[in-house]
């Protein structure tokens, strides 16, 4: 399944003078970085260190290609086979049932700790088993787990060696599409010694886990692809409850309306105090305390852009989809027509259902599919319960990242417990990478309350920093005066 | 180590039909020796294995053991069943505990105490 793609010059992609067969791996996301999959009957090489996903990715390998009808054999240095079902299971793979239908064969190459070593040996065992298997399955399909515990039993490294070299002249008479993994070092650098075998594969990934903080982040990355072009950068990816989903960052990048355009928020006093509107493709933080009308304005953008035709992602953290239109109904905003055609969408996930880097995962992934023209996040305060602060520091900083490399308008409601706690969240932290911070509150005057918003901050428009009253009305918010 | 009535661990017939008995009192009173020997072909490092496997049942275990000898290329499902990746590999059968001996078996002192053979047997 080899796609061909042209960059925006227009230019073909060069392509030697035969084309190399690839095998989709089905691994979401995977087969685009590597330009269709892995070589057909050639060595793959998955580096990663310990939990970085190796193991489940070349399961996953596995998995897709026998419910596709190509048999797989599993060879399994460091896990008995009974856990490896086991741990299939937790990703909703019955692997027992493939191996019963002649699909997989699970191979448990657990080596024995007690044996004792007394002269020299080789792997034609190994050999005369995966030869009998094949045979029995017709395989197409082996993956070597963790194949630096089998040469770990050679004392001598040219013996070692020696016996991956007689190992990868097998596999490739046999034709078979093979994937060995193996363990890297904590520098996330192959072992020494294993070197050699970058040179006998024909590709080679290398996954990482990388802990920044209270995030963590697994990364996949081609390093080598002998004969194909691939994708080199380092892609995130999560192990998610059914497998490994790639991020294919790149092509985020892609904006498909010119950015400096001047849009209205919906209200055209804010317009005015904004100097005009916003640039698309800003970034506006909603600070304000409980019941100070943040939904309703992030709404009334949301009604605006939908007006304009353009798409709305609407994180919500809180309330569902149809609360959160019911509610918008009494201020005026009508959210249904909008939410019926398709052209906002929401993603609703209470925080403490995930860990941050699959919440940020999500919504990326939406993000990616969908390519709104505005995300709104309601509300961020919210995301403290992924975690902590910490976590939900980076998980917005990413998302309004990415959001600003995509051009895409973001509105992100804050929940303050006090309106002196603007600085709360980090808003203080946060506002260097907003555009424009519009705090909500109330004011007395008299026995009176009011309703007040403050442009704090913006950057490229001319903006007001007076305190405005405003009202919500049944036909929206309206500004009523300084 | 006590052999007497205990029980071998693989007592019975193995899935390559070869007959296996339990470790018992065997003629000549030390315990009988059930032992696979797991090979490829006529390589090398297989030929020495049984060349000097034949030499350790001569000296030590004559008339109380029992050898079978797989050849995985020709016979891969009793390599399966065993779990042997590796050639030459020796396993002890009989009497338990079972052992595994990886290797030519060049180094003979490992070998005998591997198999319990020193210090005037198990």
């Amino acid at each position: 399944m080899t796609q061909l793609r042209r960059t925006q010059d227009d230019e073909p992609v060069a392509s030697p003078a035969v084309a190399l067969p690839k095998v989709p791996t089905g691994i979401d996301g995977l087969d685009r970085v590597l330009k269709g999959g892995l070589p057909v009957g050639r060595t793959t090489l998955v580096w990663g260190g310990p939990g970085c996903g190796k193991s489940i990715l070349g399961l996953e390998f596995l998995y897709h290609g026998a419910r596709r009808g190509e048999a797989g054999i599993l060879v399994a240095f460091e896990e008995p086979a009974a856990a490896v079902r086991q741990n299939a299971l937790t990703l909703g793979w019955d692997l027992a049932a493939l191996e019963q239908a002649g699909k997989l064969f699970v191979l448990d190459g657990t080596p024995d700790p007690a044996a004792v070593l007394t002269g020299d040996f080789n792997l034609k065992g190994l050999l005369a088993i995966l030869g009998g298997q094949v045979q029995a399955l017709q395989a197409r399909r082996v993956v070597l787990d963790a194949s630096d515990m089998l040469t770990g039993i050679f004392s001598d490294p040219r013996q070692e060696r020696a016996q991956f070299y007689m190992l990868h002249r097998w596999l490739l008479e046999q034709r078979l599409t093979t994937i060995l993994t193996l363990k890297a070092s904590q520098a996330q650098e192959p072992l020494p010694g294993y070197a050699f075998l970058d040179f006998m594969a024909d590709c080679v990934l290398r996954l990482d886990q990388r802990n920044t903080r209270q995030l963590s982040t697994r990364r996949l990355q081609v390093i080598k692809y002998r004969g194909s072009s691939f994708e080199s950068n380092e892609y995130p990816f999560i192990i998610a409850e059914d497998g490994i989903h790639l991020l294919p960052i790149s092509s985020l990048a892609l904006v498909p309306d010119p950015l400096g355009e001047v849009v209205s928020t919906g209200m055209p006093m804010l317009d005015t105090i904004l100097g005009g509107g916003y640039w698309r493709g800003s970034c506006f933080l909603i600070p304000g305390v409980s019941g100070s009308g943040k939904t309703t304005l992030a709404s009334t953008f949301v009604q605006a852009a939908c007006a304009r035709g353009e798409k709305v992602l609407f994180l919500a953290f809180e309330e569902s989809p149809q609360a959160i239109i019911a509610n918008m109904l009494s201020p005026g905003i009508d959210l249904r027509p909008a939410y019926a055609d398709g052209s906002l969408r929401f993603l609703t996930a209470p925080p403490e259902a995930m860990g941050t880097e699959e919440h940020l995962f999500r919504a990326l992934r939406t993000i990616h599919a969908f390519r709104p023209q505005m995300v709104v996040v309601d509300a961020l305060s919210a995301s403290l319960r992924m975690g902590d602060e910490q976590a939900a520091y980076e998980y917005a900083v990413r998302l309004l990242n990415i959001c600003k490399a995509g051009g895409i308008t973001c509105v992100v409601t804050s929940q303050l417990a006090r309106e002196a706690d603007e600085y709360a969240l980090g808003t203080a932290r946060l506002s260097s990478l907003v555009d424009a911070l519009i705090l909500l509150g109330f004011s007395e005057r008299g026995r009176t309350l009011y309703r007040t918003l403050l442009v704090q901050k913006a950057r490229g428009v001319a903006h007001s920093h007076q305190y405005h009253e405003f009202q919500i009305t049944s036909r929206g918010l309206s500004i009523t005066g300084a | 180590m006590q052999g007497g009535n205990a029980q071998g661990s693989e007592g019975g017939v193995d899935a390559a039909g070869y007959e296996t008995r339990p470790g018992g009192e065997g003629p000549a009173g030390g315990q009988r020796y059930v032992l696979w020997l797991f090979v490829a072909d006529e390589e090398p490092n297989s030929v020495q294995a049984q060349a000097n496997l034949a030499q350790v049942c001569q000296k030590y275990l004559e008339g109380r053991y029992e050898l079978v000898v797989h050849d995985v290329l020709q016979d891969f499902q009793s390599a399966l069943h065993q779990r042997v990746l590796v050639t030459p590999t020796l396993i002890r059968v009989a009497p338990p505990p079972r052992v595994t001996i990886l290797g030519n078996l060049s180094e003979t002192d490992r070998v005998l105490a591997a198999l319990r053979l020193t210090g005037g047997g198990a």
